[in-house]
């Protein structure tokens, strides 16, 4: 049966039919070619010929002819455009030529690095030449890295390892930064926020080691489709890039559906759960013989999702192997296995988290199911991207969750279809971070007093690192000075060295997760409800001089919700754009937070069941913030009990439709709202960053002020609720009986003048 | 200025950054005590040069003969020991202090180069490469793991080019490690100290504070502060030298030695290929009754298979025979003796018996020791079929 029968049938239901919010056709896209350049090696033309490719998609040949002419290359690629040529032309036609050249490759995950290296070997066995490609990762055995340093062409790692094993001890690598060639940066969208603040910093530790080695090497990104790959690419390396965004690969035609569950309880804002309907909808697929992908939101329900399709489906696919899950944590082997079935069509149906939205091979599926909104729209790019082969028809149904963005995207066809929105952002010059770094640069080389790094306030920074007694300074340059590897103490993925560590008891000390030391407080005082992907557990001890959470599953029926005495101290506004009406800033906040008591409320009816003190000290943030204030004139026509509960909504909205332009997670933003600043004396609304110093997602938040205004405003006035939900400004329970109104009239008066 | 540097300090503070500001500013540093000045190409660098009066120098040609050089290799040697600035690696730690000792007339000359700031370094590593380069032979202590690449680092970090290059590194640590390790909790230079040269240091420094006493020597400390560490360092390297006489000494002969590191010794030389004089050791050994149990097995199994080896398999079934029959280390003792019934004393019927009794007792023992029971078990079966075949070609002959 094919994708367009078991679209009929369920088309054919009146009520799904209904639930559509979008039913739009991308239409087939044909293949543009190019010749291969024509100095392309002989042995790699035959290689690809050996694999049935005679020539290149214009994309592919345009990114060989400018990384061969030498130029930093920023390559967008949708899912399946063939980006690997992209880069690996180029590097095996260099090694080819001269056998002593040199590529690094970067990959965020250890599982990806070794996914490229098969396809990588792959072409290299056809090419009759000895060019060595190798993973160099945490789990390369100690025998086998001396060899790898030495003799690897192309050494395939990932950023935490360039950082701590690399970088550091660059001297027994002299093979490699003498003769390296080219960087390779795949997944460069991966690389925001604060793991792409660090990596930026990183990429200046690697510019150094390769100037004192007298090396130069290109360096090629792919990015999948955001608003500023350039941008990003650019403030990643601190190179100007060329970007290279025509795809050239052909496309089938694609049939894009969005399904928005039933409302149950209109009043309540309740609809029907999107976990069943995307079973729902992916049996209907499954059952019409059609491959199909289901792609969950995490582990834990990628696995409840398994199930139920396995046990649907039981039946009527016998092989209970044709429908498999994919996750982080399945064994390597596993993987390949799934990955493999997949390609050859024996696995039918596969349920993932978004490992599968990556760079991994598994051919083309006829239909992909978004189980919700996967957090950004490059991502659900990916996803969709997943269905589709080069002729026949696929289709891709996104099933959108009650969540306050899903509900904006699903009401938004059109802001999902248009131009992309959504900015790879990262601030290379954070203090905290760029200073972390700087320790590490020092440690590699020792730093001449006129080398700049970054830009920062170096000298300063070197003198305070010297009353530390980390560098000192001999002849004309800042040397390492301290007996501690600093490379060592600084994580990429996490905020700071000081988290706190969560620790489950009853597993044998096991480590659950980390929190930063900002929000701990909130989430694992005692006698708190901790969740974790999926699972419950209680806060025995919080042991906050060693930073230290004991925990221990159980199974309740409530959950803890922390009152935080907060209060934002404006320290210096940096920005400000001045509308008649609301005035928006920008610049550095402290935030103070003192967790006071916390309540314990039952599920569902939301009841008080209990509540205890909090005793922990006074948090403190640093960082940048975005903030509006509503000006008298405008306050005055609410009661003071409604604007409170309008400014708590308008909270709310701002952080969760922030995230669709920053590129973040909700909970990378926190905001707060005040009916009286104390810097202004007029009620105003935060929205701040939650790593300190910030990484730039609050100026790029006053730049785009007007479009997250207007999609605010969208979201709340499309929201079928009376009152307020968890879908748009929040519960009445939290924002009051007017909120819902107040909000949305402070949204839109803020979103006209900005427009005006 | 200060003001900018306040409002930095404040800030990263404010953004959660650790800071410990320290009092000591940096002082000009007189050279240390007892240190001269030496001139190089990179400019000056401090050298403290003493000279110890020692009648005999140290014998080489036992530890150069094990090592299957030519018996004057080692005659003269360079001792090495560096003293970093961090003991994790990487290329920010920095070799502060080098001692260098060789034979000088009718002593020992010591120099020990220090690097008074960081900024000496290539005049320190053009000293010290000077003579690593001229010498017949390098000795350290742990110096293939740790000194050489550390030093390889200094050079590539410097710029300088050639490396350095040595005739011949000898590394006394893995030797020391093969004679001591089985009787001494661990192999480091101090411990070799006491129990093999009786020689007790008082007040040495221990060796994670070297790099903190040296920041603190960078940052203004007075200019007898490195003396401990010019003292420990001085300590290591004359150590080395008697170490080299020691070994040498209890290379030729092991005689002197408690019987664990005699067995040790004899074991070394047996894997340096020195069959006749690990056998006559073993012998030695075997025959005293000085080795507790399970050792003395230990020793007649490695008896025994060297006698095998050289066809004395006569000998090597007493060695066996007594091994099994008094128990000590019964397993890998019955499967050699098994071997040998076989191939040997073209007795399969006498090896499956060894054999079948060696598995009865494994499956009896508390402990299930699994490593032999796979060995044992295939061993019978192989030998079971044999024994069977050769007895049905028996009946046919008759027959």
């Amino acid at each position: 049966m094919s994708v367009d029968v078991v679209l009929d049938r369920l088309l054919g239901q009146a009520e799904f039919r209904r639930s559509l919010t979008l039913d739009h056709t991308i239409p087939a896209r044909a293949a543009r070619f190019a010749d291969f350049p024509a100095a392309l090696d002989h042995r790699i033309a035959r290689a690809l010929g050996g694999r049935g490719i005679t020539r290149l998609y214009t994309h592919q040949a345009e990114s060989v002819a400018r990384a061969l002419q030498g130029r930093d290359v920023v390559v967008v690629t949708p899912t399946a455009s063939g980006k690997t040529l992209c880069y690996n032309l180029p590097v095996l036609q260099t090694v080819l030529a001269e056998p002593d050249a040199r590529a690094l490759y970067l990959f965020p995950t250890k599982a990806l690095a070794q996914d490229q290296l098969a396809e990588l070997h792959g072409l290299v066995g056809g090419l009759g030449a000895d060019i060595k490609t190798y993973t160099y990762d945490g789990d390369t055995p100690v025998s086998a890295r001396q060899a790898i340093r030495q003799a690897g062409h192309i050494v395939v790692t990932n950023p935490d390892m360039l950082h701590t094993g690399v970088l550091p001890h660059h001297t027994r690598w002299v093979k490699l930064f003498a003769n390296l060639r080219y960087v390779v940066i795949d997944e460069l969208h991966a690389y925001r926020g604060v793991f792409g603040s660090h990596l930026a910093n990183v990429l200046r530790r690697l510019w150094r080691v390769c100037a004192f080695y007298d090396s130069h090497p290109i360096v090629i990104c792919c990015s999948a489709t955001i608003a500023n790959p350039r941008e990003l690419a650019e403030r990643l390396t601190g190179r100007p890039m060329t970007l290279i965004d025509d795809n050239g690969a052909p496309a089938g035609p694609k049939r894009l559906l969005f399904y928005n569950p039933p409302v149950l309880n209109r009043e309540l804002g309740i609809r029907r759960s999107s976990t069943l309907e995307s079973q729902r909808i992916a049996e209907a697929f499954l059952r019409g013989g059609v491959q199909t992908i289901l792609f969950g939101r995490s582990r834990l329900q990628v696995e409840i999702l398994l199930s139920y399709l396995q046990q649907a489906l039981a039946n009527r696919l016998g092989d209970h192997r044709a429908i498999r899950g994919y996750r982080g944590g399945y064994l390597p082997l596993q993987r390949r296995e799934i990955e493999h079935g997949l390609r050859d069509g024996t696995v039918r149906g596969v349920v993932s988290t978004n490992a599968l939205e990556l760079g991994i091979d598994i051919g083309h599926l006829d239909a992909a199911i978004l189980c919700g909104y996967p957090g950004t729209i490059a991502s659900a790019w990916q996803q969709i991207g997943r269905a589709g082969r080069r002729r026949e028809a696929a289709a891709a149904v996104y099933v959108a969750s009650s969540r306050p963005i899903d509900q904006y995207l699903v009401n938004h066809p059109e802001y999902f279809l248009g131009r992309d929105p959504e900015q790879g952002l990262i601030d290379p010059n954070n203090l905290l971070i760029l200073s972390a770094h700087l320790q590490a640069a020092t440690f590699e080389l020792p730093l001449p007093q006129r080398e700049s790094f970054g830009e920062a306030p170096v000298a300063e920074l070197l003198r305070i690192l010297e009353e530390d007694g980390a560098v000192h300074l001999a002849g004309d340059a800042w040397h390492w000075s301290a007996d501690a590897f600093p490379a060592e103490g600084v994580s990429l993925r996490s905020a700071n060295a000081d988290n706190v560590v969560i620790v489950d008891v009853t597993r044998g000390a096991r480590v659950v997760g980390e929190m930063d030391q900002f929000s701990a407080p909130v989430f694992l005082h005692e006698e708190a409800i901790y969740l974790h992907e999926g699972l419950q557990y209680h806060v025995d001890r919080l042991d906050w001089e060693e930073k230290k959470a004991y925990v221990r599953p159980v199974k309740v029926d409530y959950y803890t919700d922390a009152n935080l005495a907060v209060s934002i101290k404006v320290l210096q506004t940096l920005k400000s754009s001045r509308t008649q009406q609301i005035p928006v800033h920008h610049g550095e906040v402290r935030v103070i937070a003192l967790p006071t008591i916390f309540k314990k409320i039952r599920f569902h009816t939301y009841e008080n069941v209990g509540s205890g003190p909090i005793s922990l000290p006074e948090q403190q943030l640093h960082t940048t913030a975005f903030w509006m204030e509503v000006p008298p004139e405008v306050a005055s026509q609410f009661s003071r009990a409604a604007l409170q509960g309008g400014l708590q909504g308008l909270a709310n909205v701002l952080t969760q439709v922030a995230c669709l332009f920053l590129m973040c997670d909700p909970r990378d933003l926190g905001a707060y709202a005040e009916t009286r600043a104390p810097h202004t004396g007029t009620p105003t609304v935060f929205v701040y960053e939650r790593y300190p110093g910030g990484v730039g997602m609050s100026a790029r938040l006053l730049e785009t002020a007007a479009a997250v205004l207007r999609a605010g405003q969208q979201l709340v006035s499309d929201c079928g609720c009376e009152t307020g939900c968890p879908s748009c400004v929040g519960p009445a329970l939290e924002v009051g009986e007017e909120g819902k109104a107040v909000t949305l009239r402070l949204l839109e008066m803020a979103a006209l003048t900005l427009v005006a | 200025m200060n003001g900018d540097l306040d409002a930095l300090r404040a800030r990263l503070a404010e953004l959660g950054a650790r800071h410990a500001r320290r009092a000591a500013s940096r002082a000009p540093q007189a050279a240390p005590i007892g240190t001269s000045t030496e001139e190089t190409p990179f400019g000056p660098v401090a050298v403290r040069e003493e000279w110890f009066a020692e009648d005999d120098a140290p014998a080489t040609e036992a530890l150069a003969r094990c090592l299957g050089l030519e018996p004057t290799a080692l005659e003269s040697p360079l001792y090495l020991d560096t003293e970093t600035t961090g003991l994790s690696g990487g290329s920010g730690v920095v070799a502060f202090l080098i001692g260098l000792a060789w034979r000088d007339g009718d002593g020992i000359r010591l120099a020990q180069y220090f690097l008074q700031d960081l900024d000496q370094e290539p005049a320190l590593l053009w000293a010290v490469g000077q003579r690593v380069s001229r010498a017949g032979c390098l000795v350290t202590y742990n110096g293939r793991t740790f000194d050489w690449p550390l030093l390889q680092t200094r050079l590539v970090m410097r710029r300088v080019r050639p490396a350095w290059s040595v005739a011949f590194h000898l590394d006394l640590l893995p030797i020391a490690r093969r004679i001591f390790r089985p009787r001494l909790p661990d192999c480091a230079l101090q411990t070799i100290e006491q129990a093999v040269l009786d020689l007790h240091r008082h007040e040495d420094l221990p060796g994670w504070m070297i790099p903190g006493r040296y920041f603190a020597w960078l940052r203004g400390a007075g200019p007898d502060a490195m003396e401990p560490i010019f003292a420990h360092n001085r300590q290591d390297v004359l150590s080395m030298a008697r170490l080299v006489d020691r070994l040498d000494a209890l290379l030729a002969n092991g005689a002197s030695l408690h019987p664990l590191d005699r067995f040790s010794r004899a074991r070394f030389l047996q894997a340096r290929g020195f069959d006749g004089e690990a056998i006559g050791e073993y012998r030695y050994l075997w025959d005293s009754d000085a080795m507790p149990g399970t050792q003395r097995g230990a020793v007649g199994l490695r008896l025994a298979r060297l006698l095998r080896r050289q066809g004395r398999w006569h000998e090597a079934k007493e060695v066996l025979d007594e091994c099994w029959r008094t128990q000590c280390y019964p397993y890998p003792a019955a499967i050699e003796l098994a071997k040998l019934l076989e191939h040997q004393a073209r007795d399969p019927a006498g090896a499956l018996r060894v054999v079948a009794e060696a598995l009865n007792l494994l499956t009896m023992a508390v402990i299930r020791d699994d490593r032999w029971r796979v060995d044992l078990e295939q061993r019978r079966h192989r030998l079971d079929v044999r024994v069977r075949r050769a007895s049905r070609g028996r009946l046919a002959l008759t027959g």
